[in-house]
């Protein structure tokens, strides 16, 4: 396991000259819980929560952002190389002090199927970053289908966003929805002038 | 020697999971082939959407009602989110977004050739958000299925956000058609100078064979079945509401099962996709200018960015 930018490098930059990467978790009322939705480039966590609420929130469509940035996320591909992984974990090679030696909630997130979104999974209180690893492959393990991969972020990474006033605010926006356009009459009236004019269109 | 082997063992093996269905997440091992196939193709997706919103961004100050304003202005702000949601799978990949505006203001970047025609009349929007949404959403559903999954994902997104245009699109026409002769006249001109664009939406049909986007599954049909989905869907819609389709030899060949039609005009989309279409120099021209003008903003936010970090440090 290693940080994810240090996995593939040139693959997954999280930051550069011109901004840092958040990945974006979203639910809306008919997921049972966050799911990815994709990530977004921002200067600060501040302005990523405003990007997030424009990209991914703008129809409506989430009750509940989270907002990560890439570099506070760790990812497990492989669960067979844990053991050199953890063993680099603890000497610290790879792991940011704060997250080996501190322990708070980590929030584990799981990929089940080969190009499907990641989705939480749960959250591990009380933990380092040692012990939410072997957790999370504990859990994975648990799971008789399994998880392709894993991420792991300490909960405190994660920037919430569920003002009902900013993503369910109560204006009419079906213009800019599907169901917000409903041609039967106007199709109906269309076809009959059509019928009547016997062929000539104009 | 054995190292360059096991590079070519790799690569093989990685094809053949590719060709077999097999999804690649930008964190994975790719081949520097498929890597720049795929900068190169999203690339020009998102330039794409990013100059795609300036034939429309002339018409909202002139939109007929406020309800229609602000469908055209989500419309635009959706294509601009596109543009962004793509670009950063591009950055992912290893080119930075600055790279691919560079690149387009400087006239190198390629984009959809019906973005580098101009528009005349309110009819316009509402034959591009129709047709032009429609030819891509057929490419781009096509594209739920590619190999590179974060693209599959993206594009799982922008699907659903483009059927709102091309209903938006459907219903501003079928208004029209509705309306006064001359709203119907409209719409039958506007519809006439864009079929030509729409019929070479999809490009030349390039058998599968030397389609090496197709081979790498980073799309999964060829051009031409793109086409023909788009004339299966399209054409009925167009005739039910009056609307005649400029090609007198476009019929259903019932025994082939495919769509026959004249024969488009390769040459033209040639020179349109090497920049040199009727309004190419004037949307680049523009584009570097709000650039060059919006360079106050970019620089606002990274002295903002710097600022915070060093009170961080402090």
């Amino acid at each position: 396991m290693s940080n994810l930018v240090e996995l593939a490098p040139g693959a997954a930059v999280s930051s550069d000259a011109d901004g840092e990467v958040f990945e974006v978790f979203q639910q809306d009322r008919r997921d049972s819980f966050p799911h990815h939705g994709g990530n977004l480039r921002a200067p600060d966590n501040e302005l990523a929560i405003h990007y997030a609420r424009e990209f991914y929130g703008r129809r409506q469509e989430s009750q509940k952002l989270w907002i990560i940035p890439r570099a506070a996320l760790w990812e497990i591909r492989d669960t067979r190389q844990l053991p050199a992984i953890l063993h680099a974990l603890a000497r610290g090679d790879t792991t940011p002090e704060e997250y080996s030696q501190t322990r708070g909630t980590f929030a584990i997130f799981g990929q089940k199927q080969d190009g499907k979104p990641f989705v939480w999974l749960q959250d591990l209180e009380q933990v380092n970053l040692l012990e939410a690893a072997e957790a999370a492959v504990g859990l994975a393990h648990l799971r008789e289908e399994g998880y392709l991969r894993l991420w792991l972020c300490p909960r405190s990474a994660i920037s919430e966003l569920t003002d009902p006033d900013l993503l369910q605010p109560p204006f009419d926006r079906s213009y800019r929805r599907l169901d917000g356009y409903n041609i039967r009459e106007k199709l109906r009236i269309a076809r009959q002038r059509v019928q009547d004019a016997g062929g000539k269109l104009l | 020697m054995l190292l360059q082997e096991n590079e070519a063992e790799r690569t093989e093996r990685f094809f053949d999971s590719v060709k077999n269905g097999g999804k690649v997440e930008a964190t994975d091992w790719m081949p520097d082939a498929y890597r720049q196939s795929l900068i190169r193709f999203i690339e020009m997706h998102a330039n794409s959407e990013l100059m795609g919103v300036l034939p429309e961004r002339d018409w909202i100050m002139r939109a007929p009602t406020i309800q229609r304003k602000l469908a055209l202005t989500a419309k635009i702000q959706d294509e601009a989110g596109h543009a962004e949601l793509l670009y950063r799978l591009v950055e992912d990949l290893g080119k930075p977004r600055s790279a691919c505006i560079e690149d387009l203001i400087a006239g190198k970047g390629k984009f959809h050739n019906a973005f580098h025609y101009r528009t005349k009349s309110w009819a316009d929007t509402g034959i591009i958000a129709w047709l032009v949404d429609a030819a891509a959403i057929v490419s781009q559903h096509a594209l739920r299925d590619s190999s590179y999954a974060p693209y599959a994902r993206t594009m799982q997104k922008i699907c659903w956000e483009e059927s709102f245009h091309m209903m938006y699109g459907r219903d501003a026409v079928i208004t029209m058609m509705n309306g006064t002769p001359r709203q119907r006249e409209m719409a039958q001109e506007a519809l006439n100078r864009w079929w030509p664009v729409l019929m070479v939406f999809h490009g030349p049909n390039t058998p599968a064979e030397k389609d090496r986007d197709l081979q790498w599954r980073i799309k999964s049909k060829t051009n031409e079945e793109l086409r023909q989905e788009f004339l299966d869907t399209q054409v009925p819609r167009l005739r039910e509401i009056g609307l005649v389709i400029p090609d007198p030899e476009l019929r259903y060949d019932a025994e082939k099962g495919r769509w026959v039609y004249s024969e488009p005009n390769w040459d033209e989309l040639r020179a349109v996709v090497r920049n040199q279409g009727p309004a190419t120099a004037e949307r680049v021209g523009f584009r570097r200018m709000t650039y060059e003008e919006g360079q106050w903003v970019r620089d606002l936010m990274l002295y903002r960015r710097s600022a915070s970090r060093s009170v961080s440090v402090a």
